[in-house]
């Protein structure tokens, strides 16, 4: 569902002219996904032809404006082009181009070719010839999309970009006449090495002085890393280059993430697993051994709780995605304990455009705009997250790297990204997707960022009602969508249960594997008379006529209770999807003759799950005395 | 890139003797069965580099020397860069 929308969305401007074009090979891809490659391509008859020609493996030619033109004409210019070039080389100095006359390379080319060669092929053997596309002097030495460029002009064009980008973006602070605080996210990795040295040119150069000050901020992931020495040497790499720098030095542990974000208000668990009400739960959940053994432990440490997450979840891609969701949670946190208003990622286009198919396939089409955009929204706490790097492509970074020697941690391989092959995760996937057009159709990247950037959020997306796991704007209606796609509940079980703890062996294969503890939390709870029936009528969004014993207490008690949240409703449906490799286990409440689901998560999605259910239902509770406006909607925003 | 390489940052080589002059086209598989250490589909796919793969001759980037057709001269430096997220 998500899907379809959003390849509308992409389609829909009358300006999106997508000229990601497959090569003749990926033609069955290009009939399977019409409407994502090849746009509405009716209004150019340029485009027509293109794909008519490459249909019949015709030559086709795309000059250095990307413009394209059938072969014949192609030859044509170039043609030209060569005698215009044989007159300009005479009269450039030795070191740079040494050709005095067009070489054969050029009239070969120029002639009529007859090994069909693709256009980038045809593009590059022109460019050997041709000095840099900016300065028309030097000798070129690198080429990035469709242009050469000499070393210098290269790393100007560079930080250009960046600076074209952040002069486009604005915090509220400063719209406030102030002069707010940045923190620059520091992976380690190439594409962050350049944004910090540019962050930090940026910064030196700016005469006004822009910002108040910069963090630099490194989520350390070692609590992760098999080897440890190897990860303990990354460490110590990262923090010397962060020394090289002015900016403040921020280090932030991955496995804080189950740390809650304000210790005073962190509840009484019973155990820090998060108890999750079973309805509607799809079945695939493991339960296993390890979780069993100590889910009543209380003593564990963060990092044996976030190796015991990541080493029980199910699919590649949803251990990226959870990874991904704990660091931005750990940045945002980082950000606004330093009190910065934006948190500077090194997102370049090739990362864009890689993200953007890879969330399409997750079905994570309506937060598109949201992942990709120069700037994201801004969360709760006013702090958003910039992309300065959005129009740098990832070759470009390397470069940069490379040729400025720019200092970086020794190689590290974490054993979450070694996988055999690249099917391993979607993100993997459309990783090899992105980058095999590259190769032959340079401007791919750029293209699909500057489509994707076209897109708006739905108005049907609140930002307000966020995912508790992910963070991002949830649809509204993911919660009846999960309903009519649920294969599996847990009633049966539940049924089972209540009936005879005994026939726990009879069950079906799944669920053989629960966990009866006996919990002695009835005194947490307080109030035993409402004890059997709170999670019916409270949990449940749509009991209409509830007791008001029951919801004041519900609203009263959903932010200490450790009782079961009905968290599933609540999440996107991205989430919900990767709900089903997480590791669960069942435990049963005596107390309630009820079925809890654990999750081994951190407490910030319980957090957001119960304050998310707690508005809910204060929504719902003074829904009467609202004034009837034009429609519901409205009515909503004004809580 | 470091790590398909046994860790290695730098290596020399003495290709071995052949009337006429070695191309990148032999040079690949040559280093893919001699050096390689690991996973030989990281680093090649087909007769070239794996998509991804930058490759520099003398820090100019290849595409501008002829990519596999690039004759190698006696103390050429051929850098290999990967572009990819957790190869």
């Amino acid at each position: 569902m998500t899907f379809s929308a959003t390849a509308q969305a992409m389609s829909s401007p009358p300006s999106a002219r997508v000229r990601m074009l497959p090569p003749p090979n990926a033609m069955t891809t290009l009939h399977q996904a019409p409407e994502l490659l090849r746009g509405p391509c009716n209004d150019d008859p340029f485009e027509e032809q293109m794909l008519w020609a490459f249909r019949h493996n015709q030559n086709v030619f795309v000059s250095a404006r990307s413009t394209v033109m059938p072969a014949s004409v192609a030859q044509g210019r170039l043609a030209h082009l060569a005698r215009q070039l044989g007159t300009m080389c005479s009269r450039v100095e030795n070191d740079r181009m040494e050709t005095a006359a067009p070489s054969p390379a050029i009239a070969t080319a120029a002639a009529a070719s007859t090994v069909p060669l693709t256009q980038h092929q045809q593009r590059r053997r022109l460019l050997r010839e041709m000095p840099c596309a900016k300065c028309k002097t030097a000798r070129p030495k690198v080429v990035v999309r469709q242009d050469a460029f000499c070393v210098e002009c290269f790393q100007r064009n560079v930080g250009a970009k960046f600076r074209t980008v952040l002069g486009k973006l604005r915090t509220p602070v400063e719209d406030a006449g102030g002069r707010a605080q940045m923190m620059v996210a520091y992976s380690g990795g190439t594409a962050s090495r350049v944004l910090l040295q540019l962050a930090d040119e940026y910064n030196k150069a700016s005469r006004s002085q822009r910002f108040a000050g910069f963090y630099l901020c490194h989520v350390d992931e070692s609590a992760l890393a098999q080897d440890q020495d190897a990860a303990t040497a990354f460490l110590e790499g990262v923090r010397r280059v962060a020394a090289e720098f002015t900016f403040t030095y921020v280090e932030e542990k991955l496995e804080n993430i189950f740390d809650s974000d304000d210790p005073a208000s962190m509840p009484a668990q019973k155990h820090w697993m998060l108890s999750v009400m079973p309805t509607r739960l799809q079945s695939s959940s493991i339960f296993a051994e390890e979780l069993r053994a100590v889910l009543q432990q209380t003593t564990l440490c963060n990092a044996e709780k976030l190796r015991l997450l990541f080493s029980r979840i199910q699919s590649a891609t949803t251990r990226e995605d959870i990874l991904e969701y704990f660091r931005q949670v750990l940045l945002r946190r980082a950000a606004r304990r330093h009190e910065c208003a934006a948190v500077w990622t090194a997102d370049t286009a090739t990362r864009v455009a890689i993200r953007t198919i890879a969330n399409m396939a997750k079905g994570r089409g309506a937060t598109l705009s949201h992942e990709t955009a120069q700037t994201s929204e801004l969360d709760e706490h006013g702090i958003a997250v910039w992309r300065p790097m959005r129009d740098t492509l990832d070759k470009e970074a390397v470069l940069y790297v490379y040729q400025r020697a720019l200092s970086m941690p020794p190689p590290l391989r974490w054993p979450h990204h070694h996988r055999p092959r690249g099917k391993a995760s979607i993100g993997r996937l459309s990783q090899d997707f992105i980058v095999g057009l590259e190769r032959d159709f340079p401007a791919t990247a750029n293209t699909v960022t500057r489509t994707v950037g076209k897109l708006t959020p739905s108005a049907a997306l609140d930002p307000t009602r966020r995912c508790p796991l992910c963070q991002r704007p949830a649809d509204q209606d993911a919660a009846d969508w999960n309903r009519l796609c649920t294969v599996a509940t847990l009633d049966a079980l539940r049924a089972g249960l209540a009936d005879a703890k005994n026939s726990l062996p009879n069950l079906p294969l799944t669920f053989s594997d629960v966990v009866v503890t006996s919990s002695s939390t009835t005194g947490d709870r307080g109030d035993a008379k409402c004890g059997d029936t709170t999670a019916e009528c409270c949990g449940s969004v749509n009991a209409g006529a509830s007791t008001s014993c029951c919801e004041n207490k519900a609203i009263k008690d959903s932010g200490t209770d450790d009782k079961p949240i009905d968290l599933l409703p609540t999440l996107c449906y991205g989430c919900f999807v990767n709900m089903r490799d997480l590791p669960a286990v069942l435990t049963f409440d005596p107390s309630r003759q009820d079925v809890d689901v654990c999750f081994p998560l951190p407490t910030f999605v319980g957090d957001m799950a119960r304050q998310r259910v707690r508005e809910e239902q204060l929504r719902e509770h003074i829904q009467d005395f609202l004034l009837d406006d034009s429609d519901e909607g409205d009515a909503n925003d004004e809580v | 890139m470091e790590l398909l390489f046994d860790q290695q940052h730098t290596v020399k080589v003495q290709l071995p003797a052949k009337e006429g002059n070695f191309s990148i086209r032999e040079l690949l598989p040559w280093i893919r069965d001699k050096l390689l250490r690991e996973r030989p589909e990281l680093f090649m796919q087909g007769d070239t580099v794996r998509p991804g793969v930058l490759v520099l001759i003398n820090d100019v980037d290849w595409e501008l020397e002829g990519e596999l057709e690039y004759q190698i001269a006696e103390g050429d430096r051929i850098t290999f860069i990967s572009t990819l997220h957790g190869g």
